[in-house]
């Protein structure tokens, strides 16, 4: 019966996979310039804007919310949660974006590599899944419970999703090019330094 | 269509000769179909594993990446089967004749069907988009292929009672395959995607774009341009 039941569901599968593949799907296309400036972009929002040890210390400590509960009335407080849970969901799901826009560059970049390594592939493609699950799940952590719920897995989210983006960093190396390092932000007005 | 798909039309070939030869040679001897239904349908089966190996190298040709990594799942889950298969008939319970084929083709339609999934699945993870021509082909095969397996398992659990109802869906989804092959290949629909020369293009063209950028900089701010 188990075995009937193994080859039943192997065909069933089989038929929801022709329905996906006669379902359009929007291919990127290829080689154009876009996608390695959005892929450059989504890391570096990433990196340096979502990320950073600093950020997420001033959006998730909790220290902030004791001083409330020390000084200010409830409906201060009640303002508070709830003006940070808006901030912490849009923290999640803006990291998530990020890490989707990733993903479709990695996908759409790596078929075109010959010397293509599968044990990678399925690597980065679990942790994918695995961030983008996490990422589903702490939102609805955020959403029911608040942004102090949950303080480990944002730490996790955050150091996997940066693992990701050192891997990401590599395949877009060649976008750092050297001269525009020579556009620095601390030369004095009326006399820019190039 | 034959020079585009040639393995696909010897498969086609192949199922109406024996089919016709099966045909005339029970009106001679009812003994017949009997004994040559499973050797022929061994060899129409073979070829049909040329067909799914085929859609699997057209779909991915331009796309050396995605092409390898699915090759390579494909042959270890047809490696890993076969394997498995050959191992349960070697040392399993010795089955009649009948039996026996009719268990052997079920697993080898299950190879054929972990195949076929690997390739929907390479095709769809790295968002390729296939012609009419190959999405009709596959799913073709995908539908004979996945009413066979079904079709299998179930007269290896029930018996010959099952016959005259896995005849008719057998026959049936060879009949809806054969309609969604006439209309997927009835011209020539060529992949939509057009893959650049070289996976550099795009870099290419963002390097020129900088350039020209950092020259017009360079002039609007009347200092040395940048090399």
């Amino acid at each position: 019966m188990i075995a009937l039941l193994f080859y039943i569901g192997a065909a069933v599968c089989l038929f929801v996979l022709m329905f996906a593949l006669a379902r359009p799907q929007r291919a990127p296309v290829e080689g154009i310039a876009h996608q390695f400036v959005e892929a450059r972009s989504s890391l570096q929002t990433l990196q340096q804007g979502l990320l950073p040890a600093d950020l997420l210390n001033r959006i998730f400590d909790r220290r902030d919310l004791d001083y409330i509960d020390g000084q200010a009335a409830p409906e201060i407080r009640q303002l508070f949660l709830s003006q940070r849970k808006a901030i912490s969901l849009m923290w999640v799901r803006r990291v998530r974006s990020e890490i989707l826009s990733l993903m479709h560059f990695h996908r759409s970049h790596s078929r075109f590599h010959t010397n293509i390594s599968l044990l990678t592939e399925m690597r980065l493609a679990l942790d994918f899944a695995g961030l983008l699950f996490v990422c589903r799940i702490l939102e609805t952590i955020f959403s029911l419970r608040g942004p102090y719920a949950a303080p480990r897995l944002v730490q996790s989210v955050a150091s996997a999703a940066s693992r990701l983006c050192t891997a990401s960093e590599k395949s877009l190396a060649f976008l750092n090019v050297p001269g525009v390092s020579a556009f620095r932000g601390d030369s004095p007005p009326g006399n820019a330094a190039v | 269509m034959y020079k585009w798909y040639p393995i696909f039309y010897l498969y086609m070939l192949c199922v109406f000769v024996v089919s016709v030869v099966l045909y005339i040679g029970t009106s001679g001897n009812p003994h017949f179909y009997v004994q040559w239904y499973w050797p022929t349908q061994l060899v129409t089966l073979v070829i049909g594993y040329g067909v799914i190996v085929d859609v699997l190298q057209k779909s991915l040709h331009a796309y050396p990446g995605a092409d390898r990594a699915a090759r390579n799942v494909g042959f270890a889950i047809f490696l890993v089967v076969f394997l498995w298969i050959a191992a349960l008939h070697a040392w399993g319970p010795h089955w009649p004749l009948s039996r026996f084929v009719t268990r052997l083709e079920r697993d080898l339609r299950l190879v054929e069907t972990l195949f076929l999934a690997t390739t929907i699945v390479a095709v769809r993870y790295y968002r390729i988009e296939l012609g009419r021509n190959l999405k009709g082909l596959a799913a073709g095969m995908c539908l004979y292929v996945g009413v066979s397996l079904i079709c299998l398992a179930l007269f290896n659990f029930v018996g010959h009672r099952f016959d005259f109802t896995w005849q008719n869906l057998q026959s049936g989804a060879y009949t809806v395959a054969m309609g969604i092959w006439v209309y997927a290949l009835w011209n020539y629909a060529p992949d939509p995607t057009v893959p650049p020369d070289d996976s550099s293009g795009g870099y290419s063209a963002l390097a020129d774009q900088t350039r020209a950028r950092l020259e017009a900089l360079g002039r609007h701010l009347g200092g040395k341009e940048q090399p």
